[in-house]
């Protein structure tokens, strides 16, 4: 593994480009998802005025209260995105490729990481320059037992170390293919030293965070609103736009949307699909789409009878009508998809052995492993929580009726559900995850040995399944990933470890004098980007 | 009087046990509910040893019986214990909520009474009238629409299409007397009606009782006035009134959570069901006794008001 220097192509404020949304535009070519057609009047729409207003305040209206605010522990969406815009990572992923934000660029060689730190970025309330020193000190806050909350790169890191003043050495235990996917989650934010001790110094008392993002920390009244504003030494030229963001708590989805019809919101996340139309047709409202940010599957036990048969778990991927599933819960917000990445990402590929619904198919394969679902009853476990892991049972249960198999739902409380999934304490469950920048955090745990699905050794293929997963995390190079992975969702089609059933979108509410929202592929909002036309 | 001051201080003297038991069904309780707050932090991305830790730091590790010890011994001290979420202390949070809560609570409090005084002693007076009617409706109507959508409703007309109101949020009635109130408006009616339905109903029964009695005739034959004869009689409705009125403000307290929720009230409501999702169990063990405190006061003081108000239980 030869030396590999990687400019990073910076991660400023990318002019607004049409992604975001664009659904129906002129340019739009048909995905055949089924996405409805909203006209092109979308929050990055073409009736875009030709100057940016600077200032003023950006409301965004979020779905549930922030768990915590120390950057070093945090587990929920919702403080992601807050932390996401106060903090900066040293590096970011657009389009698939890793694009710099505290990092210039990096050199590769074997297991070593050196990251060429930017120079004169100022943390915010005067705390002063970020340097290596910054980075060490909170890569080991992150990495402390105590703390951990992105595990899965923890036991990879063996050592970080600054070289000077603007270069940081990272050493792995061995080559990790999926490393700077990792470090790109809002986790592995830099803070400045004297803060934290500050405020405590322990994991947890960081609660009101110092970074060195667009925005400032500037106060927080739990289950009420956020507030931070606009840093002015932010070391991105032309960012951010407003003056104040301002993230008011609403959970009911009902009184979100009531809340920007009436101006008191500029931004609602997460809007439901029975809305999206009426928000759409309003003149004072549009929709922004971010397509396909979760997956949803329904995972399979491999060592629980009857689905420890790969023949029912191949009778079962072909059994379920996936546009139904998207038309029930997401009115239509969102693709059909039997593998993790969807149609158009690199991770999604060609092959011949895809799993679609078709009744015949799976009628013959139950046949001919002799009938294994006579006079049984399938258990699958749903929850309400989210509409898309129960109208998956829903949808199943009357396709497999259709066929003459009886299927029972569990309906289960979201806490329960989610300790059911991790305890592996299932036949079958619906699931959904957000998207994931790295194909290893969509199979690993749920394959390796004694993993969530319990493939184990008496499952077709479980060898090659589990050298693959590690092969995915020891190789570097890209296409050979690519190769790999291909291989491995080949095995996944084949013996079904899980039914894969589609791509949600996610649907956000804008007053029509928003503008700048853009779709990436990050589960973060970027507030820095956005401005309202007053 | 001594009586009624004897009585009250037994009344809450055997309050104590019960708080205790409670406290204790409490933490035995949230355990036995499925799912893992060890596992909500970390979600799926978590390895086994690390859960292990997050459990031992959380001393959920600890047997049953240690951990209700070691949390009381906190609780007599006023230490409510640390969130898992963000390490905020309990006593401080529910500090800060508990007067929203109960500002919500008072409102509606005010509204049902407001609303049904009135329409019960009405619809007494002029039995089988349309007011009558008018009033019986109201009140099978209150009882019957759930106040999530009733809620909403309201938002709808009045904050969306009049824009009266506010749609969602909250400011104290004690920083801005006026925009307090409006934000307490809409939550107030919404969680007042079903209240005053079922206060309405139950006054309009006992009003006829009392109507039917002999002596608001014997008072005419002295020569009272009318309106001499009504009070008489509803002093002597309201007994058994309060005591519905002391149940009520326990649901009145219940119906704060969905209110909360549909207007995005931050209040103890919101605290005890972000708590129930992440299995916060430090959290959810003190919104959950603090509740419980407030329904049990509730309930004291109303059987010290029926005491005071009801010279026949005086006098054993």
């Amino acid at each position: 593994m030869g030396e590999r220097r990687k400019f990073l192509k910076l991660a400023g404020v990318v002019g607004a480009s049409a992604l975001a949304g664009c659904m129906g535009g002129d340019d739009d070519e048909d995905d055949g998802n089924g996405t409805p057609d909203l006209g092109d009047d979308n929050g990055n729409g073409d009736d875009e005025p030709d100057e940016v207003t600077e200032g003023g305040t950006l409301r965004v209206g979020y779905e549930a209260d922030l768990t915590g605010l120390d950057p070093h522990n945090i587990s929920s969406v919702v403080s992601w995105n807050a932390i996401y815009n106060i903090c900066e990572t040293l590096i970011t992923f657009d389009d698939g490729e890793a694009v710099g934000r505290l990092a210039d660029d990096y050199d590769v060689d074997g297991t070593t990481y050196t990251f060429h730190l930017k120079e004169g970025v100022q943390f915010h309330d005067g705390y002063g320059e970020m340097t290596a020193d910054d980075v060490v000190y909170s890569f080991e806050r992150m990495m402390d037992e105590e703390a951990s909350t992105s595990p899965d790169l923890l036991a990879t890191v063996e050592d970080v170390r600054a070289v000077d003043e603007y270069e940081v050495e990272v050493e792995l235990q061995e080559t990790f293919g999926p490393f700077l996917q990792y470090l790109a989650r809002v986790h592995w934010v830099i803070v400045p030293e004297d803060a934290v001790e500050e405020q405590g110094g322990n994991i947890d008392d960081f609660q009101e965070p110092v970074g060195t993002g667009p925005f400032a920390f500037e106060e927080y009244t739990p289950d009420n609103s956020l507030v931070m504003s606009a840093f002015d030494d932010y070391h991105v030229e032309d960012a951010p736009h407003v003056d104040e963001v301002e993230l008011i708590i609403t959970p009911d989805p009902d009184s979100r949307v009531l809340a920007l019809q009436n101006d008191d919101l500029d931004f609602a996340r997460e809007i439901p699909g029975r809305h999206a139309e009426s928000l759409q047709n309003d003149d004072d409202t549009k929709v922004a789409l971010s397509e396909a940010t979760g997956w949803a599957m329904i995972h399979i036990n491999c060592s629980e009878p009857p689905w420890d048969d790969p023949a029912v778990r191949r009778a079962a991927a072909h059994v379920i009508d996936r546009d139904a599933v998207i038309d029930a819960a997401l009115f239509g917000f969102g693709s059909a998809g039997v593998q993790p990445f969807p149609e158009g990402n690199v991770w999604n590929y060609d092959l011949d052995n895809e799993r679609w619904q078709d009744l015949e198919e799976a009628q013959r394969i139950l046949e001919e492993a002799g009938n294994p679902l006579e006079g049984e009853t399938l258990e699958i476990k749903v929850t309400s929580e989210y509409s898309i892991q129960e109208a998956m049972g829903e949808i199943i249960q009357a396709n497999f009726a259709e066929i003459g198999v009886d299927v029972e739902l569990n309906n289960q409380e979201w806490g329960t559900h989610l300790n059911d999934f991790v305890e592996s304490n299932f036949g079958a469950l619906s699931f959904s995850v957000p998207y994931k920048v790295d194909p290893d955090r969509h199979y690993y745990g749920f394959l390796v040995e004694d993993g969530y699905n319990k493939y184990n050794d008496e499952q077709p293929d479980a060898d090659r399944v589990r050298e693959l997963l590690e092969l995915g995390r020891d190789e570097l190079d890209e296409d050979e990933r690519l190769d790999i992975y291909a291989e491995l969702e080949g095995l996944v089609q084949e013996h079904v470890p899980w039914v894969s059933v589609a791509h949600t979108d996610d649907i956000n509410g804008l007053r029509a004098n928003v503008y700048g929202f853009e779709e990436w592929t990050l589960p973060y909002d970027r507030y820095w980007t956005m401005w309202v036309d007053e | 009087m001594t009586q009624v001051h004897e009585y009250a201080i037994k009344r809450i003297l055997s309050a104590i046990p019960v708080l205790f038991i409670v406290s204790f069904t409490i933490v035995a309780l949230i355990r036995m509910v499925p799912g893992d707050p060890a596992v909500i932090m970390l979600g799926t991305d978590a390895d086994p040893e690390q859960l292990a830790a997050l459990r031992e730091s959380m001393g959920l590790n600890q047997p049953l019986y240690i951990q209700y010890i070691d949390y009381m011994s906190g609780v007599v001290r006023g230490d409510f214990g640390y969130s898992y979420m963000g390490g905020q202390s309990v006593t401080d949070a529910i500090l800060q909520r508990l007067p929203i809560t109960i500002s919500v609570a008072i409102g509606g409090f005010i509204v049902s009474l407001a609303i049904a005084i009135p329409a019960g002693t009405i619809s007494a007076v002029k039995q089988d009238t349309s007011s009558d009617y008018a009033a019986l409706t109201f009140g099978l109507l209150g009882v019957s629409i759930p106040n999530f959508w009733l809620g909403i409703m309201l938002l709808m007309v009045f904050a969306v299409w009049f824009g009266w109101f506010p749609v969602t949020g909250y400011v104290s009635p004690l920083d801005d007397p006026i925009e307090g109130i409006r934000y307490l408006v809409l939550p107030s009616i919404t969680l007042g009606t079903a209240m005053a339905a079922i206060v309405t109903r139950m006054l309009r029964s006992e009003m006829l009782e009392e109507i039917r009695m002999e002596y608001p005739d014997s008072l005419r034959m002295k020569g009272v006035s009318e309106m001499t004869v009504l009070r008489h009689v509803m002093k002597n409705a309201f007994i058994p009134v309060i005591t519905v009125i002391g149940m009520q403000v326990g649901y009145l307290l219940g119906g704060t959570i969905v209110i909360e929720e549909v207007f995005s009230i931050p209040g103890m409501g919101r605290l005890l069901l972000d708590a129930i999702y992440s299995r916060d169990y430090m959290m959810l063990q003190g919104v959950v006794l603090v509740y419980t405190a407030m329904f049990i006061a509730v309930n004291a003081i109303v059987d010290i008001t029926y005491f005071y108000l009801n010279p026949k239980l005086q006098d054993r």
